[in-house]
């Protein structure tokens, strides 16, 4: 329950200083000049600043010793006999409603025209 | 030597010393007056351990060096230690109770896989934002988003606990 209630910056600076911490750990990170003026600007961010760092040495400790479990980010292929041929009947299903489909419009397009001349025509005819 | 604007084939110390003034102003936002001389001190003697080249930024990582520093010597603690902090009252006593926190690895679980991918890519494997994009095949912005998430999932927690 405790894991389900996620904290949230409780206040610009906090925000601010989230920033940093997590730009910070970018390899490309150059911004010092500006965190220092961050820095400088408040002794308020300095504070929360070094307790964030705290926090964040603390956790990259934990996960340290709590190497990333074996999850997959995309669900992995079921191979077994039944799968095949549940994705099979899947896909008879799909050819088939493509089918159904394409004979549909050949109908409306091709051969009902030919059935019902226009009006337009059979009026030309008379005169 | 100057190329193009850049400065090349420079050693860590001259960086150093070509940067003193920035790093300085650095460290003071992070600690007491007199501690910001020991600290450059330090730094200086790490610079001087250095052999060889820093690639690809030496002031970076002359930055770093002095963040890790602070870090180390605890300088953050001490400096609020010095502080005149204000004496809680009694009735506060009574009302603060720590709070437990979850470990670090079951808060990463309850934020979702690719959360606890990005999160892990970025803070262990030193992947860098756009990387990790292009590795999930997902924009730079939602990379940010997730690991927004999961910084303030684990650091806030522990910050007030």
């Amino acid at each position: 329950m405790m894991a389900n209630m996620r904290p949230i910056p409780e206040s610009p600076r906090e925000e601010i200083a989230l920033g940093w911490i997590m730009r910070l750990h970018d390899p490309a990170f150059d911004r010092w000049p500006e965190l220092s003026e961050w820095l400088a600007e408040d002794e308020e961010n300095s504070d929360l600043f070094d307790r964030l760092c705290i926090a964040d040495r603390a956790v990259a400790a934990e996960l340290q010793d709590a190497p990333a479990p074996r999850r997959r980010l995309w669900p992995e292929r079921d191979d077994t006999p039944a799968a095949r041929a549940r994705r099979s009947g899947e896909r008879m299903w799909i050819a088939s409603a493509a089918l159904v489909f394409l004979v549909t419009i050949l109908f409306v397009l091709v051969i009902l025209p030919s059935m019902h001349p226009v009006p337009a025509a059979r009026s030309a005819e008379l005169r | 030597m100057v190329d193009d604007g850049q400065w090349v084939d420079e050693s860590l110390s001259d960086v150093f010393l070509r940067h003193r003034p920035a790093l300085r102003a650095f460290l003071r936002g992070r600690c007491a007056q007199h501690d910001v001389d020991d600290l450059l001190q330090d730094l200086w003697v790490e610079t001087q351990r250095t052999s060889g080249p820093v690639a690809p930024d030496p002031l970076s990582h002359l930055y770093r060096a002095a963040h890790r520093l602070v870090l180390e010597r605890g300088r953050g603690a001490s400096r609020r230690d010095r502080r005149t902090s204000r004496p809680l009252p009694e009735m506060e006593h009574m009302l603060i109770v720590p709070r437990p926190v979850p470990p670090a690895p079951e808060t990463l679980r309850t934020l979702g896989i690719r959360a606890e991918h990005v999160f892990r890519r970025y803070r262990q494997d030193g992947a860098s934002r756009p990387a990790i994009a292009e590795e999930l095949g997902i924009g730079t912005g939602l990379v940010e988003m997730e690991l927004g998430r999961a910084y303030a999932a684990l650091l806030l927690s522990r910050m007030r606990a």
